[in-house]
């Protein structure tokens, strides 16, 4: 049983080195720019990373499932749109709140039941996806971005509460309602035990089908409460919004221990990689570089840790075998 | 109306595409007894149980609970009556607890249906491990557990469904002999509550020890159902194998000359956990036969030749030249070719033509330019077509729709058409009707006469006595014996392959 | 038995690999002369030989694009970075070839492009074959950090005014046909020769079809896997210049949506998500369906806003029907 010990080492080194890169980051950041260490800073990092980590937060449980969701980019910025166009429109804030998340509802249902009834690979039943609902935004709002009217979607963005702006508090609710489904609920052991060994769990009684169909749209509705919080924040819900925002998540997925392919990983490990992305780029930020560098950077950084994480996993395997 | 009987299987027939896999097969299990279930490698054991669990129909005969007629149409239908398997692969999340494979899929769960009950999955989890005797923490992750814990998980999930069927495959195969006493302990501890168990297994010696009624299988026919205590090991023996020799092909034989050159020798070869002392010598237009159980490491073996397994220990020796960089298009290059006991996912590829597939491997020998020239390639595959008498209405015709036989003489087309010195075949004819049987092995009759040499895997122990110059007898990852060919027989195999110096008493 | 033993010249394996792929690409040619009708139906303007001469032209680029990502397709893989990497190309090329800019060549400035495409595929190769991270996720990155690029080399600007010589690869006619159709045509060509006709091209299809037996029937899957990057990496940054010759104007952002469109005329032809199902020619068509439902969308003044989603919704649908067509089998 000596191999057994040595492979679960790494998973535990995963949680603090995750932890050291935050603070080594914030001290180099805090080097460079000493105004890094400001409270409001602090804040503002948070505030930014709030939208991030409720898309990462559904892709984190979509990955534990053995799956992959690339059109969480785009859901954020048609709900957003579908909100404004309906509050444009006269309906009444509640109502236009209801379409939006309607909207990520009904765009995550589509890709969970082809994933589910029709065993479509996921990343592209999800690009197909991505490609839909950034076209609608788009096609809705006329190609641009689209005032918000609503006092109330505003402060959903940049209000205040108790010290912490109102986005934070959203993902810190997203955060507990996600770790309390994957830990504690019988749901949560089937999305492991589909992501772990899924003909074992259908073997076991699993509705396997059933259980992606409820995922990708739960996650799908994630992603529209991401889209109302951003277009909040920004007063304009842009189409594009959150694009690429995807790619941020699953790396901070990744980051925090999550493995692609599934069965493993925890919404705990993906808050630490969004502070990771978070503070890299607002650290990338301060530095003063023009924005294409700062993208260059941070791509290839995001790249270079999923390069890298995949390494140490291929070496984990070669021993295991 | 007490039926004295929990299962009864009457005139079980099944067929699979090419194959006739059961005909005509009774069988029952009364409540706590051990009924045992031996039979060769696709004597039709596995197909049965998949049949009674549900995960099969059968073409026709009967399946009766209880004294009811049933129709066992899903695993869960079988889950409800009480039926639970044990399968060989395990059927286990290796990244959850011990607590949430137990009761996968039925956790009992509080009032709002949402959340488990913890408390109530506890106390049972602890119960059950208690009854299976095993001794982990319920938190313990079960990829963190020992071969035998994970089976006795198993064990636990099964009787976490009440089960009062219980089917066990080969549940000893991977254990020692101290974690064999204790499941043999449990067994019959679960016989005591009234559990029938039916039990696979391919270890002779556990008949007597385990076992109150034992039934032979033998291709697809129930040869006999005896009392444990009214039978003789021999008699099972001959039971098992009784297929006659004379119905197989027999192989021309030039007389051996000495000194013929080594094409293939392996010394002490090791591979971490799977091998252990691997030592065997091929010989220029030799056939050479490996005989073993399944899982023995003959497989094994043949990936560790053919460079997919990392060989850890010992070393390979091929045409005088020690093997150093292992991978397989070296070895096709030096002129080795592998034709796999996993022929639907490693032997052929499925959606590509006949032509295809028979020039995969010597593409860059035929046509060095790098430029396939159809009209080469065409009349290449022809002769190789026309040679393997391969039934396929066109050159351009996807493997995948030809019968098992022709797939496999597709697969050994390649390696003729790559003009090689050593093939391994493992399990030449699985999965083969009988006419493409014995053409494969007039086609390595001919290969050997060409001066081809052939190292032969196989679980058919009539194709390994008809077939075979020299046969060496692998357990648990060593070679135990190595028979020239008029001094084995299918007994002394047997007894070999399966650690039977014990039973021979 | 229905099968018979075969006689020597009734043999039928010639450019097709099986008498399926021959059929599946009838059918799809059926589905294009199906849409021509309803589209020349739908609106008098379609038939306008300048239009139609427009649509194929249109269609040769996404044609050119999407023959490289059917070789990654085949491999069962994917690329989501054409569409950067175009882009890349089209801006470094952009301040070479402008007006009035003097000494360089334009064969020196398409082969850095093409050099520049061919390294971005490099590495996206070695992050699949070697690294073997999925496909999706490593030309994820490299779109990523491709856009960038693009970015720093022109910040957001819209470039135009190109020199003639250079825009004659894009605009230029030969003889009444456009030469970009010509190229496409040339193309389609070179690649369908490549994928099967030669050595590498057999182990594209081994590879996608079964990574396990092509690897034990010798195929050197990794090199293959990079090979077919690496080149779908070149004809991406050539179809950039081609862009930017045909438009006369380079931005970054410009494509965007290019590997959606190419991923979905790969689709519409007919091959497989899984790997090992597909043909050049078939996506060749594929492209051509796809360009004319955005002109018939066009002339019918539905907003070009649509496209993207409808771009979406196609590769959905020939996923799923290829999903339910292999069911069926």
């Amino acid at each position: 049983m000596q191999a057994d010990t040595q492979l679960r080492r790494p998973r535990r080194r995963r949680l603090s080195s995750s932890v050291v890169a935050i603070l080594g980051l914030i001290a180099v950041f805090a080097i460079v720019s000493p105004d890094f260490l400001s409270i409001e800073n602090a804040v503002s990092i948070l505030l930014q990373s709030s939208v991030l980590a409720i898309i990462a937060f559904g892709m984190t449980m979509v990955i534990v499932s053995g799956g992959m969701n690339l059109s969480l980019g785009a859901i954020p910025g048609l709900a957003g749109v579908v909100c404004a166009m309906s509050l444009r429109a006269g309906a009444p804030v509640g109502l236009s709140v209801v379409y939006a998340l309607g909207s990520g509802l009904v765009c995550g249902a589509i890709v969970g039941f082809l994933v589910g009834a029709f065993g479509m690979a996921p990343f592209i039943a999800t690009l197909g996806m991505a490609g839909i609902a950034e076209g609608l935004a788009l096609a809705l709002s006329g190609g641009g971005a689209v005032f918000m009217p609503s006092d109330a979607i505003q402060r959903l963005g940049s209000g205040v509460f108790l010290f912490l702006p109102i986005p934070v508090w959203i993902a810190a609710a997203v955060f507990a309602v996600t770790l309390v489904m994957l830990k504690a609920t019988v749901y949560g052991t089937y999305l492991y035990a589909v992501g772990g060994n899924e003909d074992a769990a259908r073997l076991s009684g699993i509705n396997v089908a059933l259980v992606k169909l409820t995922l990708y749209s739960l996650v799908g509705l994630l992603a529209a409460v991401a889209g109302l919080v951003l277009a909040g924040r920004m007063n304009t819900a842009h189409p594009s919004g959150a694009v690429g925002m995807e790619f941020e998540a699953v790396a901070a997925t990744v980051v925090g221990g999550t493995r692609l392919g599934g069965g493993r990983g925890n919404v705990t490990g993906t808050v630490l990689g969004v502070l990771i992305v978070s503070i890299l780029r607002a650290g990338l930020n301060m530095t003063g570089l023009p924005a294409p560098w700062q993208m260059v950077i941070l791509g290839a950084l995001i790249t270079g840790t999923l390069v890298a994480d995949a390494m140490m996993r291929n070496r984990e395997r070669r021993y295991a075998a | 109306m007490q039926c004295p009987y929990l299962v009864q299987l009457k005139g079980i027939c099944k067929s699979f595409p090419g194959v006739r896999a059961l005909n005509n097969v009774d069988f029952d299990l009364k409540p706590g007894e051990v009924h045992v279930l031996i039979g060769e490698n696709g004597a039709g054991k596995s197909t049965l149980m998949k049949i009674l669990s549900g995960n099969y129909m059968q073409d026709s005969g009967e399946i009766i609970l209880g004294g009811k007629a049933v129709t066992m149409d899903s695993p869960k239908k079988a889950e409800e009556s009480g039926i639970s398997i044990i399968h060989q692969e395990f059927n286990l999340v290796p990244q959850l607890t011990v607590e949430q494979n137990i009761f996968l899929g039925h956790e009992p769960r509080c009032k709002m249906k949402l959340f488990p009950n913890r408390a109530v999955s506890r106390s049972d989890a602890g119960k059950l491990l208690e009854r299976v005797g095993l001794d982990v923490g319920l938190d313990e992750r079960v990829e963190d557990l020992g071969v035998a814990q994970k089976q006795l998980v198993e064990l636990a999930k099964a009787l976490s469904l009440d089960a009062r069927v219980l089917i066990m495959d080969e549940p000893t195969a991977a254990l020692s002999s101290r974690e064999i006493e204790s499941l043999f302990g449990i067994i019959r501890q679960l016989t005591g509550e009234g559990v029938g168990i039916i039990y696979i297994s391919h270890r002779l010696g556990e008949v007597h020890e385990i076992g109150d009624r034992v039934t032979v299988l033998r291709d697809g026919q129930g040869v006999g159902t005896m009392n444990v205590a009214d039978v003789v090991l021999d008699e099972l023996v001959r039971m098992m194998v009784g297929r006659d020799l004379s119905e197989m092909f027999v192989r021309s034989r030039v007389p051996a000359e000495s000194g013929r050159k080594i094409v293939l020798k392996a010394e002490r070869l090791c591979v971490d956990g799977l091998l252990d002392d691997i030592s065997l010598e091929v010989r220029e237009g030799e056939i050479v036969g490996l005989a073993g159980l399944v899982g023995s490491g003959r497989t094994e073996f043949a990936k560790a030749v053919f460079g997919v397994l990392p060989v850890s220990d010992g070393h390979i020796e091929l045409f005088g030249e020690r093997v150093t960089r292992s991978n397989p298009r070296n070895l096709i290059r030096m002129g080795v070719g592998l034709v796999p006991e996993d022929r639907k996912d490693e032997g052929i590829i499925q959606i590509l033509s006949v032509q295809e597939n028979i020039t995969m491997a010597s593409l860059g020998r035929l046509f060095p330019s790098g430029i396939v020239k159809s009209s080469i390639e065409r009349r290449t595959t022809q002769k190789y077509v026309d040679m393997l008498r391969i039934m396929t209405d066109s050159l351009g015709k996807q493997v995948c729709f030809l019968s098992g036989g022709n797939q496999q003489k597709v697969v050994v087309g390649k390696w003729l058409c790559s003009e090689l010195r050593l093939i391994i075949f493992d399990e030449p004819t699985r999965g083969v009707d009988v006419g493409a049987k014995a053409e494969i092995h007039r086609i390595m009759d001919d290969l050997v006469r060409q001066g081809v040499s052939i190292l032969m895997i196989s679980s058919d122990l009539p194709e390994v006595l008809g077939m075979s110059d020299r046969i060496y007898v692998v357990r648990s990852g060593r070679t135990v014996r190595e028979f020239a060919r008029d001094e084995a027989s299918q007994e002394e195999i047997i007894r070999h392959a399966m650690g039977g110096e014990s039973c021979a008493s | 038995m229905t099968k018979r033993h075969l006689e020597g010249e009734a043999v039928r394996a010639g450019g097709f690999a099986s008498p399926r792929t021959f059929s599946s690409i009838m059918s799809r040619m059926a589905g294009l002369l199906g849409l021509f009708v309803l589209l020349a139906l739908s609106s008098p303007a379609f038939l306008r030989s300048q239009n139609l001469i427009n649509v194929l032209r249109q269609a040769s680029l996404l044609t050119i694009l999407s023959c490289g990502m059917t070789l990654v397709i085949l491999t069962g893989g994917i690329d989501l970075s054409v569409g950067a990497v175009a882009t890349l190309s089209s801006c470094m090329t952009a301040n070479l070839f402008r007006v009035g800019q003097p000494g360089s060549s334009v064969l020196l400035g398409v082969a850095t492009a093409l050099l520049v495409g061919a390294l971005c595929g490099l590495v996206n190769g070695l992050m699949v074959a070697k690294v073997k991270l999925p496909p999706f996720i490593a030309t994820f990155g490299m779109m990523q950090v491709a856009r960038g690029c693009s970015l720093l080399l022109i910040g957001g600007n819209i470039i135009y005014g190109f020199r003639r010589d250079f825009r004659f690869l894009g605009a230029g006619v030969i003889g009444g046909i456009p030469v970009p159709i010509m190229i496409a045509a040339a193309v389609v060509g070179v690649i369908w020769f490549i994928s099967r006709k030669t050595v590498f091209g057999r182990s594209v299809y081994a590879t996608g079809a079964n990574k396990r037996a092509a690897m034990l029937s010798g195929v050197h899957v990794d090199r293959a896997l990079v090979q077919v990057y690496v080149l779908n990496g070149v004809i991406a940054a050539f179809t950039g210049l081609l862009y930017v010759a045909r438009l006369n104007a380079a931005e970054p952002g410009f494509g965007d949506q290019l590997q959606l469109q190419a991923i979905a005329a790969t689709v519409m032809g007919g091959a497989a998500m899984t790997g090992g199902r597909g043909d050049v020619t078939g996506t060749a068509v594929g492209a051509l369906i796809m360009m004319m439902i955005i002109n018939g969308m066009n002339l019918n003044g539905i907003s070009s806003l649509w496209q993207q989603a409808l771009t979406g919704a196609i590769i959905i649908c020939a996923v799923l029907a290829e999903n339910l067509s292999q069911r069926r089998k």
